[in-house]
């Protein structure tokens, strides 16, 4: 039995953050293939991550050369059998720099050189996304423990920089299963960035003519997971030598294009042109169809699909052969994601495959919005407005009912509840994406862009549906900081015993104080939430990060019912919707 | 032009030929060197043009740059081919040279939107809209002139400028047609040359070409552009070629400063792998070839030639800021003092060392008097080298204001297949 200890490094992430079960068992499965060996997760193993001190001072050669050295002395008490140093990721914000991979052999031949010393032969299994090339200088420092044997590099492909004996001992297929399983799938990112804004578009249809839109989807965000998508769509749909064409049709935007385009070198995809090019060049006898082959037609959204029902109008008259149709957003359909909606158009049955599944409303005539003449915005990445309109936020509200609040959720700091509130959690999880991007935008356009890297998001621990951090989290980059919804109704009120509360904290979520106490003191924080009352929240985590000696650098909230005075909030505090509250 | 510019004035041209770097790069140099009044109104011939290298776009913006920085008065006369003002058009350069003088100004209006032999563009122009292929829209999109910072006064190069050209060459698009284009070493496998692109190109290139130009002192202006070229003969095997340029003081300037002030230059950064190099001197009054053999371990000194101290801007640990201390007055205040971009770092040698051993390319640098090119070195004989190094003295008197960074990477492609996606 081989004593096994991990370490896992993300670069430009500002706190430690849990490592999951999944990516336990991958790092025993990987120690246990390399090895031979039956292995076992040592007992003095965090069971979180490492924050990185990359994106703080210096080129972070020698300040990470230090941290991981530092950690694996003071953190790893058994003697090290095996260890998985998994530097594999980094933040959605961060590109990981060659320095920064210096820093990291430099450790490790320290570590491998040490233990040649005291006659010990350890396994320290490095894992990269992409191994270096043989004699890469970045990771020269470590080619003598690579020569040893005492060290080898893995990559996501499953592919090993080390000894040749390594190489067997991999099973590439398994590993790739279980690193799928360890890490989010593409899918799980689209439902996170795939965003819908709200608004009022005007859409130049050729087919149908103009019509209004209160939604426009924007891929722009997840353009990687998309092609990711459509990649293994087109793999498991076609055999290799099908090559089918690949059109694609989306008039409103150019994110589905970019995506569908960079599949040029894919092996099982043909052809990749636009529907209007391609329906002109058949028609001009330009290019000639295999009958035998479906041509995929890719779409970004489909609603009512009358649109798709002249497209294929269209191609009826041209006989061609009836495509495969894949849309990234369907309104219908059997599933929330990876469904199918089977549907009659141009007089056949047609079966359509979507990624996502969501609402969109259109209006073909009568649009409200022109009726109150709200001007029409435009469509692509930029938002017209830093703030939710009032339309926008009372329309998000008009899905579900207000509520009173419960009796159980009213924070110490208030007497009496809230009478009606909106359905913040509903409209969160219906339009999380955009309600993050807009949040991000607000912070950048009043602190500078970028701002928000490498900040941890201190907020609390909020209950059922996805809420809003974890949306920002994969648009920014930011770690989050998960704070018990107790710790709000213990320092609301002015003489409050922070220090019992730490205390509380570090027994009985020590998760929550590690990732607190890992924050570089040097680094400001941000505190969320969805909606403030009366700041008690805010209060409340100020406290505790003043506490803590971690400056605030903002506040912010989806919606603020708070009326505040001029100077009252010592402290940088945004809102996407202000609104306050009648007096009772 | 303006009413003024087209008013008949007394004006030193300088005829161009041809839009090749290097002869671009040869005659405004001798034509500047030679010029008795600096401050004299010159003009810039364009118009026997036929064919122009971004390359060469570079150098003119740089020229015009620092003369409107001097209040001296540039004047262009575009190219009288249509397709060559077309490309200079598309490749944004009108919008560089209204950045890099003045943003508020109609300097360039009429070439710009009154051609009068302008034209719907045809389905065959590669740079048709309609045309949906990858190249295309990268070359559209990604490619054309992009003037980084400067052009207000505030908007000093910083890291914000790294991270958002990181993130610009990790979009999609540009990421798939590197994947699909770059070379890896030989004999490594397609997918995986493919994740060597994504992890090296913007990490080791763009990164440490943008810090290169942000760490220069004085550096106000960063501009950069690439461009794809397939020759008609060998069409399956192209050269992809990326520019950077900023307006800060020159490498061997800033670095005979630091010697001269008497501080260390050398960082205490781990030791890389030596790199043999042949290095070879031209200089207008040398008939012959000067070769020197030096290593990437070489420390230039006080008495070191200004070429010397080029060459050592590849080594591993020369820096002029070894304690990362220096450039506060060059970076913008708003940087915090424990920003990387402070620091000491070996970025020109893991450039070089990406540029040449892992995508097979060559790098070059044109700043002061001097031109230097690296590339990788014979395999036998007595200059059998790891790089081999050429520097050369553009001894015009003229020098190149600020810094240019010039990769140039091989690229392939499979013409049949190609063909058959149009």
């Amino acid at each position: 039995m081989r004593n096994l200890h991990i370490m896992r490094y993300v670069f430009g992430s500002s706190s430690s953050e849990p490592i999951s079960d999944e990516l336990h068992d991958l790092y025993l499965w990987i120690a246990q293939s390399l090895t031979g060996d039956e292995c076992e997760l040592s007992d003095d193993n965090s069971a979180m991550s490492l924050p990185s001190v990359a994106q703080l001072g210096g080129s972070g050669m020698n300040e990470i050369n230090n941290q991981i050295l530092d950690y694996m002395r003071d953190q790893w008490e058994k003697p090290t059998d095996v260890a998985v140093v998994d530097i594999a990721r980094a933040t959605p914000s961060e590109t990981i720099r060659p320095e920064w991979n210096i820093g990291v052999a430099a450790a490790v031949a320290a570590r491998v050189a040490q233990a040649g010393v005291h006659n010990e032969s350890p396994l320290y299994i490095v894992l990269c996304r992409a191994r270096p090339t043989a004699g890469d200088v970045v990771w020269s420092q470590l080619s003598t423990a690579l020569n040893s044997g005492m060290a080898l590099i893995l990559d996501d492909a499953g592919l090993i920089r080390g000894q040749d004996r390594f190489v067997s001992m991999i099973d590439r297929d398994e590993y790739k299963i279980l690193l799928k399983k360890a890490r989010k799938t593409a899918i799980d990112i689209l439902e996170l960035k795939l965003i819908r804004r709200l608004g009022h578009f005007r859409v130049a249809n050729r087919l149908l003519g103009s019509y209004c839109t209160k939604h426009y989807f924007d891929g722009s965000e997840c353009k990687d997971e998309l092609a990711q998508l459509i990649r293994t769509f087109i793999s498991e749909q076609y055999k290799t030598n099908e090559k089918p064409f690949v059109i694609f049709c989306d008039p409103e935007s150019d994110w589905l294009r970019d995506v569908v385009v960079s599949l040029q070198d894919l092996p099982a995809a043909g052809s990749i042109i636009s529907l209007d090019n391609f329906l002109s060049n058949v028609r001009g006898g330009l290019i000639r169809i295999n009958v035998d082959v479906q041509p995929l037609l890719i779409l970004s959204v489909v609603g009512t699909a009358r649109t798709l029902n002249a497209i294929l109008s269209e191609w009826e008259k041209e006989q061609l052969p009836d495509p495969k149709i894949l849309t990234v957003i369907s309104t219908h359909g059997d599933n929330a994601q990876m469904g199918n909606w089977d549907v009659t158009l141009a007089d056949k049955e047609h079966r359509l495959f979507y990624f996502l599944r969501r609402a969109r409303m259109r209006y073909q005539d009568e649009c409200p919005m022109c009726r109150l003449e709200i001007p029409h915005q435009t469509t692509g990445r930029a938002d017209a407005y830093l703030s939710l309109t009032s339309y926008d936020f009372w329309e998000m509200a008009d899905i579900a009912e207000c509520y009173p609040e419960k009796k159980a959720d009213i924070p110490s700091h208030r007497s009496s509840p809230m009478k009606a509130q909106p359905p913040i959690r509903q409209m969160v999880h219906e339009n999380g994406p955009w309600l993050a991007r807009k949040a991000i935008d607000l912070i950048e356009n009043y602190l500078g862009e970028g701002c928000l890297k490498g900040v941890p998001i201190v907020h609390l621990d909020e209950m059922g549906a996805k809420p809003l951090p974890l949306y920002i989290r994969e648009i920014s980059g930011a770690t989050l900081v998960s704070v018990p919804n107790w710790v709000r109704n213990e320092l609301s009120d002015d003489g409050a015993d922070i220090a019992k509360v730490l205390e509380r904290l570090r027994y009985d979520h020590p998760h929550c104080y590690e990732q607190l106490d890992s924050v570089n003191p040097n680094n400001p924080v941000a505190l969320l939430e969805e909606f403030t009352f009366s700041g008690g929240t805010r209060k409340a985590l100020t406290r505790l990060m003043e506490k803590l000696e971690r400056e605030v650098l903002f506040h912010l909230c989806v919606v603020s019912f708070e009326s505040l005075k001029p100077g009252s909030a010592n402290m940088k505090s945004f809102s996407l919707y202000n609104f306050t509250l009648p007096q009772e | 032009m303006t009413e003024q510019e087209r008013s008949p004035i007394a004006l030193k041209l300088c005829r161009l030929e041809n839009g090749l770097a290097g002869s671009v790069d040869e005659m405004i140099s001798q034509f500047l060197g030679s010029l008795q009044n600096q401050d004299a109104a010159i003009g810039i011939d364009l118009s026997q043009v036929k064919f122009i290298e971004p390359a060469s776009l570079i150098f003119i913006l740089a020229i015009v740059n620092d003369r409107k920085a001097k209040n001296r008065r540039t004047i262009l006369r575009p190219p009288k081919d249509y397709d060559v003002r077309n490309f200079l058009r598309t490749w944004r350069f009108f919008e560089a040279l209204k950045a890099v003088t003045d943003p508020s100004s109609q300097y360039t209006s009429d070439v710009k939107s009154h051609d009068p032999k302008r034209r719907v563009l045809s389905r065959n122009d590669s740079m048709s809209q309609s045309d949906d292929s990858l190249e295309s829209i990268v070359k559209r999109e990604y490619l054309p002139i992009r003037v980084l910072c400067g052009t207000t006064p505030e908007d000093r190069p910083s890291n914000h400028h790294v991270d958002s050209e990181l993130r610009r060459w990790n979009d999609t698009v540009i990421m798939a047609w590197l994947q699909s284009h770059l070379m890896g070493p030989q004999g490594i496998e397609r997918d995986e040359s493919r994740d060597l692109a994504k992890e090296n190109f913007p990490a080791r290139i763009v990164f440490e070409a943008m810090m290169n130009c942000v760490r220069h002192p004085e550096a106000t202006r960063i501009a950069t552009t690439s461009h794809i070229y397939w020759p008609k003969k060998s069409p399956e095997k192209g050269t992809y070629t990326a520019i950077w340029w900023d307006d800060g003081k020159g490498i061997v300037e800033t670095l005979r400063e630091a010697i001269d002030a008497g501080g260390p230059i050398i960082s205490d950064a781990p030791p890389l792998p030596e790199k043999q190099c042949a290095v070879k001197m031209q200089d207008a009054s040398q008939t012959r070839d000067n070769c020197t053999m030096l290593t990437t371990d070489f420390v230039p000194s006080h008495d070191s030639p200004d070429s010397d101290l080029l060459f050592s801007s590849i080594c591993s640990r020369v820096t002029r800021d070894p304690e990362g201390k220096g450039h506060r007055t060059a970076l913008s205040e708003d940087i915090p003092q424990d920003s990387p971009l402070r620091q000491p770092g070996m970025g020109l040698y893991i450039l070089a060392d990406c540029a040449i051993n892992i995508f097979g390319g060559s790098v070059a640098f044109r700043t002061d008097e001097y031109f230097m090119n690296v590339k990788i070195g014979l395999k036998r004989g007595e200059r059998k080298a790891d790089y081999a190094v050429a520097i050369k003295c553009i001894d015009t008197g003229f020098e190149f204001p600020g810094n240019m960074l010039t990769v140039r990477l091989p690229i392939t492609r499979k013409i049949a297949e190609a063909e058959s996606r149009r």
